[in-house]
């Protein structure tokens, strides 16, 4: 920082805070107010761009269980579905006795294995560490654990993000979860795996946690659910049909405890979990897919880091690591600290986005095609990416077009030629990218020295945590410290810059004999049909007494919103009734299909989507369900967004004024996780529950509203009597994995006043 | 940054004409200058405020373990601002350092003409400041602001007080209703989140008066709940934030039977 910039970065602190005072209401219209001080933004401007090479990702190594691992014998058990296959393990000590109907049988025929359990050991962590070179934060993270043969512990590295995981389908996992973080810091964690299929038990529910110094078995099962049919008025499995449809491939885990979960999320709790299969290997080996080393998973996420250079005000932690490496010769120059506002509970926004942990990475390639798996680990901030080479001199950019063939956890059935991936929180993109588009004789004045330089960029504008736009779509500015002149063509400065990828051509060219194209098929996917008489349900997400609420109602761990019959299908509605505010809603347990969307693209056009056997206005008019829409309005939308599909096909023009949608955001022919609930979006969509009894959760994926109570349990169940004759929402969620197997005093229909008050 | 502090210290020696217009971090750094130089003392008080009831006793720094305490400057509460309000008694206080620093406190927001929500609110604090106590000891203050600074009076407060119960015994678990200048209220307001970007929504009061927050100041942690909840819901997240220990975080746990 020169003199000049340091002295008006002090005005501003003087003039920014003064007005903060006198006029709150114009502070007011700023939305997040403190990341924008300038103080703040200070790290986050000092950054060089394209400094840092990205590092490989880590992986873990699972190994045998052996008998010394006594699964499930750890402070918070291990799900009742593991004894399914162990029915000779006495259930340990902690764990709470199952109540007579409180869990089914054993059915171990719901889960296939071709594998006996492997283990993987995690710790959360914290610990200090250099996001920006130069500067030690102090970070959430996991790490594994390594033992000996005699299971002694030799070493865990934790890291942010943490290791990611290759896993194959039908080979179970065990990860056993210690809770490492300073017991200082009171900090409970709970591991979700973001996109599985997984018991209830395992699945990082808010309220099953690890507490501090204690530990989890979570169960990964890695199978896929059994097909299921309609017999009579009960569902019923078909015995040994694997639905191999639904086999995830780029997944994610990351913390989900009680109102804490955007805290522990944003200081880097959180992975990548990739599960793979046959077809996959298939895929690659016939060159649809690229080879294992052309992977590249991105995991995107924003923070603000406060710069601390006294001393006396950094965490104590961060204060030796400082004085450590300055005695070690090396140039630190203090604390960036994870900016944390407890008062935020709009969506937490960054200043600088973290690829990989890292700011601003670049990553040598090869003129080749690479498999890009991108993961939006942000709190609150939605992305539009694109992919742009920038010309040497001139600066103009030109977007590289490229396959997706990947939303959520699910691969498609075939891939969509496409210029932009949009992703809201917890959204993942599998991209593929071919750099070899850029050897055409007209990307020639793009090269220079046999280097082309393409930044992967996101265009999309965002103030505060309602979302991108304000309804309207309309432009907006932003904090982000914007592409400077020397990356970006001045009239895209609006654009933030954030992975260069450096091509380099020349040397040996191993020719690619084949390439994914739209055409080849992936993995099949089959679309649900609508049962008859199937159960549908409405779920409003509201803005309401100063928060967020389903329905009217706020997320209370005691309360089965929702109670299913096991392996049945619904027909659920989502409708987004908060004005401005967007709403990415996640629904574990199971894969979801969208049978009709009601939506508004970037340009603000109406986007209707309508699978042809639903005709959504007879089947509402019929339930006495409200709809925005007329029929002929439904009929003559749906026409004007087919068109503007096709005018986004079109990929000649390249206008950078012309904004281009990713037509995966909403989209009836793939299977989606986390539905991207805009202004007034409403979404139909199909869900299965399948395998596992609950409860589960569905919430909010901007974590600040989820922590603020934006969330919904759902307890699929076998049916009995008792559940029949009551409505939903009077039942409590049952007791049999409960986090806590103490004698904590509080039962669910118990007030802990003890008396009249 | 060391000149800017020092410019701003010299306005906070001038205690008596109410410095309103510092910021938050401004006035901690003055804090900070001047606590320094007695830092062992500081230390050890803040070790044993942050200390684990079921740990022994720390008694300086260094007897933490991991390391993690942090130095006070860096908390928080940075944001909430100091400004002077007057209570139900008439007394003038400053937010920060009278009333929440290194404590364990409940905050909402409530006007006395409130027909809608506040009474809720209220209501909720009313029974809170009951609950609480058998599990967190008496080291716990409510605080209810006004979002109608002009026509609360402390002497309005004072009757809005008696009727929630908080009028006489203020020995136990003390219930403090502020009032003060409009520009106060709204710093502290805004400060807390209880905001909206949409301006219209953010001008109506009777959007703010739905929440609850809580802070245990000394132990840096904080949290916020909608007042909608059960109370087995509401204490429950109010304990794992307040708490010092596991046993006071996990007092109450809702679970099913």
């Amino acid at each position: 920082m020169d003199r000049r910039s340091f002295l008006r970065s002090v005005g501003q602190v003087g003039t920014v805070a003064g007005a903060a005072v006198a006029a709150p209401a114009a502070t007011q219209a700023e939305g997040y107010r403190r990341c924008a001080d300038p103080h703040l933004k200070f790290v986050a401007e000092q950054v060089t761009k394209w400094a840092q090479e990205l590092r490989d990702l880590n992986y873990v190594q699972p190994r045998e269980v052996r008998a010394t691992d006594h699964i499930g014998a750890v402070e918070q058990g291990v799900a009742p579905e593991w004894y399914w296959f162990h029915p000779d393990q006495s259930q340990p000590h902690q764990h709470p006795p199952l109540a007579p109907g409180a869990a089914r049988s054993p059915r171990p025929q719901h889960i296939r294995r071709d594998a006996d359990e492997q283990i993987v050991e995690l710790a959360a962590c914290d610990f200090v560490t250099q996001i920006i070179p130069g500067w030690v934060t102090h970070v959430l993270g996991y790490g594994e654990v390594h033992r000996s043969a005699d299971g002694k512990e030799l070493s865990c590295q934790p890291q942010t993000p943490g290791p990611a995981f290759n896993v194959r389908l039908f080979h179970p996992l065990i990860v056993r979860v210690h809770n490492r973080i300073d017991p200082h810091l009171h900090l409970e964690v709970s591991v979700h795996q973001h996109g599985g299929h997984i018991p209830a038990h395992s699945d990082g529910h808010p309220n099953f946690l690890i507490l501090p110094g204690e530990r989890r078995d979570y169960f990964y099962p890695n199978s896929v659910p059994l097909q299921a049919d309609l017999q009579g008025n009960q569902w019923v499995p078909r015995d040994g049909e694997w639905d191999t449809n639904e086999t995830q491939s780029t997944m994610w885990y990351h913390d989900h405890a009680e109102d804490i979960t955007a805290h522990n999320a944003l200081m880097g709790l959180g992975g990548l979990y990739f599960l793979r299969d046959s077809r996959e290997d298939e895929l690659r080996q016939q060159g649809i897919l690229p080879a294992l080393d052309h992977e590249i998973p991105l995991v995107l996420k924003d923070v603000c880091l406060q710069p601390i250079t006294d001393e006396s005000l950094m965490l104590c932690k961060v204060r030796d690591e400082v004085e450590k490496l300055k005695k070690a010769g090396e140039s630190i120059h203090g604390e960036a600290r994870i900016h944390f506002d407890p008062f935020d509970h709009n969506g937490t926004l960054g200043n600088l986005v973290l690829v990989n942990g890292q700011a601003y990475p670049f990553k040598a390639v090869r003129p080749e095609a690479y498999w890009l798996r991108l993961l939006n680990a942000s709190l609150a901030r939605f992305y539009n990416l694109e992919f742009w080479a920038v010309h040497p001199t001139t600066l103009k950019h030109r977007r590289l077009t490229f396959l997706r063939f990947g939303r959520d956890s699910w691969m498609f059935q075939h891939a969509i030629s496409q210029t932009s991936v949009f992703l809201s929180m917890a959204n993942r993109g599998d991209v593929y990218l071919d750099f070899a588009q850029c050897l055409a004789e007209d990307w020639k004045e793009y090269w220079q020295d046999d280097q082309l330089q393409v930044l992967m960029v996101s265009t999309l504008n965002q103030k505060d945590g309602r979302g991108p736009g304000h309804g309207d779509n309309e432009a907006t500015a932003t904090e982000l410290p914007r592409g400077a002149a020397n990356e970006l063509p001045e009239d895209r400065t609006d654009s933030l810059p954030l992975i260069q990828f450096r091509v380099q051509r020349g040397g040996e060219v191993v020719p690619q004999p084949t390439h994914m194209t739209e055409q080849v098929e992936l993995r099949p996917h089959e679309q649900l049909a609508i049962p008859e008489n199937v159960r549908v349900r409405e779920f409003n997400f509201e803005r309401g007494r100063g928060a967020w609420q389903i329905n009217h109602r706020f997320y209370d761990s005691c309360t089965a919103n929702v109670v299913h019959d096991l392996w049945s299908t619904e027909l659920w509605i989502l409708r987004n009734r908060s004005g401005g505010w967007w709403h990415p809603i996640h629904i574990h347990l199971e894969s979801q299909q969208q049978i009709y969307v009601q939506a508004r693209n970037q340009r603000g056009e109406r986007i209707v989507l309508k699978r042809p056997d639903y005709d959504v206005h007879r089947f509402c008019r019929d339930r006495n369900i409200q709809l925005e829409l007329s029929a002929e309005e439904i009929e003559t939308a749906d026409e004007k967004w087919k068109s503007s599909f096709a005018e986004m096909q079109n990929h000649s023009s390249d206008d950078p004024d012309k904004l281009k949608f990713d037509q995966t955001v909403w989209n009836l022919e793939i299977k989606h996780d986390t539905h991207v609930l805009g202004p007034n979006t409403e979404v139909h969509l199909l869900m299965r529950f399948r395998t596992f009894e609950g409860p589960f959760v569905f919430h909010c994926h901007n974590l600040n509203h989820e922590d603020m109570r934006m969330m919904y349990q759902m307890d699929p169940r076998e049916r009995t009597q008792s559940d029949v004759s009551v409505a939903d929402e009077e039942l409590r969620v049952r007791g049999s994995h409960w986090y806590f197997a103490s004698n904590a005093p509080h039962h669910c229909h118990e007030e802990p006043s003890g008396g009249a008050v | 940054m060391k000149q800017d502090s020092k410019l701003v210290a010299t306005t906070e020696t001038s205690e008596s004409s109410v410095a309103v217009q510092q910021t938050a971090p401004a006035r901690r750094r003055v804090l900070t200058a001047s606590v320094l130089a007695g830092a062992t003392a500081t230390a050890a008080l803040w070790a044993s405020a942050r200390r684990d009831k079921a740990q022994p006793a720390a008694t300086t720094e260094t007897d933490d373990p991991a390391g993690m305490f942090l130095v006070p400057g860096s908390r928080h509460s940075d944001a909430i601002p100091d400004v002077p309000l007057l209570t139900q008694t008439g007394q003038t206080v400053r937010l920060y350092s009278d009333l929440i620093r290194d404590q364990r406190v409940l905050i909402s927001f409530m006007y006395c003409r409130c027909q809608g929500i506040c009474p809720a609110s209220s209501g909720l604090m009313q029974r809170l400041r009951k609950i609480l106590p058998q599990y967190l000891g008496p080291d716990l203050r409510l605080l209810s602001l006004t979002l109608d600074p002009e026509h609360d009076t402390p002497r309005e407060l004072q009757r809005y007080a008696r009727a929630f119960g908080s009028g006489d015994d203020q020995t136990t678990t003390p219930w403090t209703f502020l009032t003060g200048g409009a520009q106060q209220i709204e710093s502290v307001r805004t400060a807390l989140g209880y905001r909206d970007p949409d301006p219209v929504i953010d001008a109506d009061r009777t959007q703010h008066a739905a929440m609850l927050t809580f802070g245990n100041d000394a132990a840096n942690r904080w949290g916020t709940l909608p007042v909608g909840l059960t109370e087995l819901q509401t204490v429950s997240g109010i304990l794992r934030v307040l708490g010092n220990s596991t046993a006071e975080r996990f007092a109450v746990v809702p679970r099913p039977v």
